[in-house]
């Protein structure tokens, strides 16, 4: 580690330039000071289990709490979910909170990816947790012991009062977007409204914040929402919006660090003995080079060392000669994760050409499958369909999908400007396809973003990767069958 | 969902991210969408990452430049 780094950082820091701002007529609840007092927080949000990045932000930390030791560490929200080796450790999203309590976290939100571990992991993370989860629009299943608490009042060794209240967005299905097995026995409320119920907390803490996990822009209709001088400040998270001027709506103060610890948001409250509270905030860069905490490098170090991503978890029993091969396995397990009728694949989302039979590590299907494309289903007629694989055909540059659960038989004309004529869907056993009937597909993200084909429904993602997916799957199958005799896609003039 | 780029509103799937709106915005002109893909803003002029969430509503500005 280079110590004199630590001075020049420290340097900056002081000297850096910080706007500020003054909210409303607060009112001071703590015993009456006579000077001002003052509260400084690094905050955070959807860090993505970034772990790499966690020797560089422990050092920033560090440093920052010789200037201010009594300095609140807070993060927005979705800690979890973006790194194998975080994702795929045996006890799935540990690294993150061992990381997060090595660098002393006070706070975090609930974000919708902290239900990504399950619902068992996450009640563990919780109670292991050295900082408190908040989530005032949540209530844990019953019979088990979340500690997630709707807000928490920090008083300061200063005496200040700091009230942080959280909500977390939810999709029109009143859930958050992650997979619905990992929210089972969670029931949510309105997020506005729910935010709503606890404005009366300024009336217990000289600053109220609220920390969300609820997206930039409805944080700004959040904060136009409430009534004016009650609250001071809302630190976001979800849209990963990079705030690195002063954002403020209806005199309340917005924040938010992008995402995967590439920022950190300093903020500076200061309550006069009037209960004026001043504010100001910082965007830092905390990145992935220079100065590095030796200790959070060990941990991070010992984590990416993991044998688990060597581990064989299936054994392949023949080779895979052709990425059709690959791509009809592919297919087959996109299907199988998201229990579809159907599920189709694009041929650049392929990236390996062939695999010898043998051990598959998730490595290996990293490799297959690196894009961290999102499972989408959707409930689409045989017209709608048809719509969209021929929509695909005249995207995507291989322009030909592979399939799971049916065939494709592809009538096209020309050699080297190849236009489609038809495309005729049939059963897996070779029947036409029922047209009118409606059929639950999964994609890709990738795929249903490009595709433009009318259709009744829009879509949702299972909030899995495609390799994530795959990865579960094969734990299970623990071997894989022979693709070399698999012909799913025909084509012909 | 319903988000709107560049003054054009998409309808997308359920939990789309900015990347995913921006792949449409280029399909629905009939283009490709270049990678890396173009940085977006936020109606408040604010960066926001491909990956970030979107909500109903939300609104981004792309810069793009679509041959003639």
């Amino acid at each position: 580690m280079k110590k004199t780094t630590l001075l020049g950082l420290l340097a900056l820091l002081i000297l850096a330039g910080c706007g500020t701002s003054k909210s409303g007529s607060a009112k001071s609840v703590s015993e009456k000071a006579v000077a001002d007092r003052e509260v400084t927080l690094l905050a955070v949000n959807d860090m993505h289990a970034t772990i790499d990045n966690f020797p560089r932000f422990a050092f920033m930390v560090d440093s920052l709490r010789i200037l201010y030791p009594e300095m609140l560490l807070v993060t927005a929200g979705d800690n979890q979910t973006g790194s194998p080796i975080n994702d795929q450790y045996h006890e799935k999203g540990l690294p993150m909170i061992e990381l997060m309590n090595a660098v002393k976290f006070d706070l975090s939100a609930v974000g919708n990816h902290e239900f990504d571990v399950g619902v068992k992991n996450f009640e563990t993370h919780t109670q292991i947790a050295g900082f408190d989860y908040l989530c005032a629009n949540l209530k844990s299943p019953e019979g088990m012991e979340f500690a997630i608490h709707p807000y928490k009042i920090i008083t300061m060794p200063n005496g200040l009062k700091v009230g942080f209240v959280s909500v977390l967005d939810l999709n029109p299905n009143n859930q958050p977007d992650c997979h619905p097995d990992n929210i089972t026995g969670f029931s949510f409320t309105n997020p506005y409204e729910t935010a709503q119920q606890y404005l009366h907390l300024k009336d217990s803490a000289d600053v109220l914040i609220y920390m969300n996990h609820f997206g930039f822009e409805n944080d700004v209709k959040l904060a136009n929402s409430f009534p004016k001088g009650v609250v001071d400040l809302i630190i976001g998270g979800h849209s990963h919006t990079k705030v690195d001027k002063e954002q403020i709506h209806n005199d309340i103060l917005i924040t938010q660090a992008e995402r995967r610890l590439k920022y950190a948001t300093l903020i500076h409250l200061t309550v006069s003995p009037d209960g004026q509270v001043s504010r100001s905030m910082q965007l830092l860069t905390v990145g992935k080079t220079g100065s590095e905490s030796v200790d959070v490098r060990a941990m991070v170090d010992e984590y990416n060392n993991n044998p688990e991503m060597q581990e064989v978890i299936a054994e392949a029993l023949f080779d895979f000669r052709t990425t059709d091969e690959l791509g009809y396995w592919m297919a087959d397990a996109l299907q199988a994760t998201a229990k579809t009728d159907i599920a189709v694949i694009n041929k650049g989302g392929v990236r390996v050409d062939d695999l010898p039979a043998g051990g598959v590590t998730r490595k290996i299907i990293l490799t297959i499958d690196p894009f961290g494309n999102q499972v989408v289903t959707l409930n689409l007629t045989g017209h709608e369909l048809k719509a969209f694989v021929s929509d695909m055909f005249g995207r995507d540059e291989y322009r030909l999908m592979y399939p799971a659960g049916m065939h494709l038989n592809y009538t096209v004309e020309g050699e080297v400007d190849v236009k489609l004529i038809d495309i005729e869907f049939l059963n897996e056993d070779g029947t036409p396809f029922d047209m009118d009937r409606t059929y639950s597909v999964a994609t890709n993200s990738y795929v249903l973003a490009t595709a433009i084909f009318d259709r009744e429904d829009p879509g949702k993602t299972l909030s899995i990767t495609t390799a994530e997916g795959w990865i579960n799957w094969l734990l299970k199958e623990k071997t894989v069958k022979s693709y070399q005799e698999e012909k799913r896609v025909f084509i012909g003039n | 969902m319903k988000v709107i780029v560049n003054n054009t509103e998409i309808k997308i799937f359920q939990g789309a991210t900015v990347g995913d709106a921006i792949r449409t915005y280029y399909s629905l002109h009939g283009q490709r969408a270049p990678s890396p893909l173009p940085e977006a803003e936020d109606a408040y002029g604010n960066r926001v990452a491909h990956d970030g969430a979107l909500t109903e509503g939300s609104r981004l500005s792309v810069t793009v430049s679509f041959p003639d």
